[in-house]
């Protein structure tokens, strides 16, 4: 009644019927393998942060891009236990000095001694006044940024004083995250940065609060 | 030749009726297969556990502040709604995988042809949900008007993403592929196989739900509640699709006869030990897989023709295309694999009334099954709609099943153009063919046509839209 397909009554082969599922099967598993390439950095940010405790075992995912001093010694400690502590203790202390991972010690210092830091950072406007931004949700939790600005709209110094943490994979991915974005934040003299790749949604979160900041600092909404 | 349609045809076994109708087994002595088992499953139930579901879910949502989100701005309802859309695909997605394991207590009640549907429906809505899910999640993602970044972040860098993303697109290639407009173009098989990637695509979501997803990463019980689902359905789909498969591959059946009954159409008959621990009613279907070097890997369904009996299950095929040509053309011997029966349009539904049958070529096939195991109170008429005289299969042995039941068979042969009715199944002709058609309970079976055109003057004829009774098309 309906014709259906071409007269053409060539024996049917599985392989005829198969074939476009097949294709598709295989091209789906090939777009998978070129695309995943997830972000390894991730472990870098909770190396720096930690103490030699635990370092041992995390050392081992920046050695390779912190130094080749590093690397050489993952090895080692597999094998000997006792070796360990000696072997990662230099492995942790390289790893900050890896140009990724920057602001290790000034992450620590910024926040806490405001005037100095301005002092040394910003060299022009002496008068940095301190405002927290508008708490800014994301999918993983709240972002707060609190900045130091000055009536031109100078940034003398940026930190996020809140950020998600209701899960291990936050805390990680921002322990390494907010200090380069206090960074660049700085260096930016704004909020046209690059984020930092793995937390899109942190950085994007900390420049639209720190966005509100300068906003309201520039409109004069906020008294110095 | 064609006889009208308010005159009974009270047929001589001769010149129309078609040649070496082999097996008339219209006795009462045969041993019939114990009829398919009821379910006690009841429409409030299903009710309930749609309830139970959708808060659930919702709930999941709300309890991980998916509300509260709504007052924090653009990225805040766009991330409200891409956990939402999320979830609501995931969750749709997994009962329209339910149906396609054909739970028994579910098919029992409402026939595969409707669980088909359902899965249907929620595929679609599956697919419109997913749709919406990677927008917003763009939405999202994207800062100061950069989607290319976004775009890179949601296809890779994160992990379990790139699985994601590609499983979604396999999604909407098994979605569009289904839609009617392309099936027609696809032969059933070809379909079939692309319909299974969405296996992989299932698959390939799944780590980024678990992974990604802030509704069930965070939150211990949700992710179990949800890994426990999709176990349940898992394992739902091994023993109810592949289980079912396996076991009809390793207990067939083999062909007992195959019988020409009309030019195009045979009858074959099955047999086998197996029948001795199977179910089965007149009306069923059962999906047949020929065991042969080119048979083995589908699967079609054919409507048994006779009462089940242990002494075999008879099928009348009609050759439409390689599968049915194939199994009209096995040695004797051959393996079947039978996958069923199924269907709920079975004697019962008579329930101590008359019944009208509306039947059109070789849709005949359930009627005459059903005819044979009716009760005389049930006074059967058959409405018997073909082509051509020769297509009039089992023509005698539905006189005689229905003469002995107080029914009689009316045939109405010849192109539509030729019929001494204009619209035979108009309200009208109906009543004054069948002038109790009111009262009886209506059985259809045929072409998607003959299905709704029946439907309609039926209905006007004044019969009950719940005394209608006939399979969903669900390809
Ligand atoms: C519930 C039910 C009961 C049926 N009972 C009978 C019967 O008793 N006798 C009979 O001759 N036919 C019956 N059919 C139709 C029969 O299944 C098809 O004719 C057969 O599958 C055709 O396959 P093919 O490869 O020979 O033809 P194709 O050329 O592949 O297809 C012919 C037509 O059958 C449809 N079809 C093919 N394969 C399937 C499938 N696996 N599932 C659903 N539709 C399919 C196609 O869409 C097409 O419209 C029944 C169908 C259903 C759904
Ligand atoms: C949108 C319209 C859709 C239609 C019309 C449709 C139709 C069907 C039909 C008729 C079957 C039964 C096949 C058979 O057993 O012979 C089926 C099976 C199935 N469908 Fe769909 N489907 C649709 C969407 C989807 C979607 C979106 C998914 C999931 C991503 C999906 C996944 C499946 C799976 C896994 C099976 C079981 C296959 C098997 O093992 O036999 N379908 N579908």
């Amino acid at each position: 009644m309906t014709p259906h397909r071409p007269p053409t009554r060539s024996r049917p082969s599985l392989a005829r019927r198969a074939l476009p599922a097949l294709a598709l099967t295989s091209a789906s598993g090939f777009l998978v393998s070129v695309l995943d390439r997830p972000s390894t950095i991730v472990d870098a940010g909770s190396e720096t942060s930690s103490d030699t405790g635990d370092t041992g075992v995390v050392s081992i995912t920046p050695t390779s891009t912190a130094s080749t001093a590093a690397a050489t010694t993952v090895p080692t400690q597999d094998t000997t236990p006792a070796a360990t502590a000696a072997t990662a203790a230099p492995a942790a202390t390289a790893a900050p000095a890896a140009p990724e991972t920057v602001p290790a010690t000034v992450a620590t210092t910024v926040p806490e001694t405001v005037p100095a830091t301005v002092a040394t950072t910003v060299p022009a406007t002496p008068t940095c006044t301190t405002y927290n931004g508008p708490t800014v949700s994301t999918k993983w939790g709240p972002v707060q940024v609190q900045a130091s600005v000055a009536v031109d709209g100078t940034i003398c110094w940026s930190d996020a004083i809140v950020t998600p943490d209701s899960k291990n994979k936050s805390v990680q991915i921002n322990d390494r995250a907010v200090p380069v974005l206090n960074d660049r934040a700085v260096a930016a003299q704004g909020t046209a940065f690059d984020g930092v790749s793995g937390a899109t949604i942190t950085a994007n979160a900390y420049k639209q609060s720190l966005q509100a900041i300068i906003d309201a600092v520039v409109s004069g909404q906020v008294a110095g | 030749m064609s006889s009208r349609l308010d005159a009974p045809t009270v047929s001589p076994s001769g010149a129309s009726s078609p040649r070496g109708a082999a097996h008339q087994s219209t006795a009462t002595s045969r041993r019939l297969l114990p009829p398919a088992r009821r379910s006690r499953v009841l429409d409030s139930d299903i009710v309930w556990a749609i309830g139970a579901y959708v808060a659930l879910v919702v709930g999941i949502w709300s309890m991980h502040g998916g509300l509260t989100r709504f007052t924090e701005g653009t990225t805040g309802i766009a991330t409200a709604i891409t956990q939402l859309t999320g979830l609501g695909a995931s969750a749709a997605g997994l009962v329209g995988l339910l149906f396609t394991a054909r739970p028994a207590v579910l098919e029992r009640r409402y026939g595969l042809d409707r669980l088909f549907n359902w899965h249907r429906v929620l595929g679609e809505a599956m697919a419109i949900l997913v749709g919406v899910h990677v927008a917003a999640a763009l939405v999202e993602w994207q800062v100061d008007g950069d989607w290319g970044a976004a775009i890179a972040e949601l296809t890779g860098r994160e992990p379990y993403m790139a699985g994601a993303t590609i499983g979604a697109l396999l999604i909407g290639v098994v979605t569009v592929t289904s839609l009617r407009s392309m099936r027609n173009r696809l032969s059933y098989e070809t379909w079939y196989f692309l319909h299974l990637t969405a296996y992989l695509g299932f698959a390939l979501s799944f780590g980024h739900q678990i992974v990604t997803g802030a509704d069930l990463a965070d939150d211990a019980i949700a992710r179990w509640i949800w890994v426990g689902l999709h176990g349940v359905v898992a394992v739902a789909l091994v023993w109810g699709r592949w289980g079912r498969v396996v076991r009809s591959v390793v207990r067939p059946l083999r062909v007992h006869s195959i019988d020409q009954v009309a030019p195009g159409i045979v009858t074959l008959r099955l047999t086998g030990r197996r029948l001795h621990s199977m179910r089965g009613s007149a009306g069923q279907f059962c999906f047949l897989r020929a065991l042969t070097a080119d048979g083995w890997w589908r699967s079609n369904p054919f409507s048994l023709s006779e009462a089940p009996g242990e002494d075999g299950l008879r099928f009348t095929i009609k050759d439409r295309g390689d599968a049915s040509q194939l199994l009209a053309s096995l040695p004797i011997g051959t393996k079947v694999a039978v996958d069923g029966p199924y269907g709920v349009c079975t004697p019962e539904i008579a329930d101590g009334r008359k019944v009208l049958f509306v039947v059109g070529g070789v849709g005949i096939a359930p009627a005459r099954a059903m005819l044979e195991v009716l009760p005389p109170s049930a006074e059967p008429v058959v409405l018997y709609r073909a082509h051509s005289a020769a297509e009039l299969v089992h023509h005698d042995e539905l006189v005689e099943l229905a003469a002995r039941r107080n029914g009689r068979v009316l045939t109405l042969v010849g192109p539509s153009a030729s019929l001494a009715v204009r619209d035979p199944f108009s309200a009208h002709t109906l009543r004054q063919a069948v002038p109790d058609v009111a009262e009886r309970v209506a059985v259809l079976c045929g072409p998607d046509r003959l299905l709704s055109a029946a439907r309609t003057g039926l209905r006007h004829a004044g019969v009950d839209s719940g005394d209608l009774h006939f399979e969903h098309s669900w390809w």
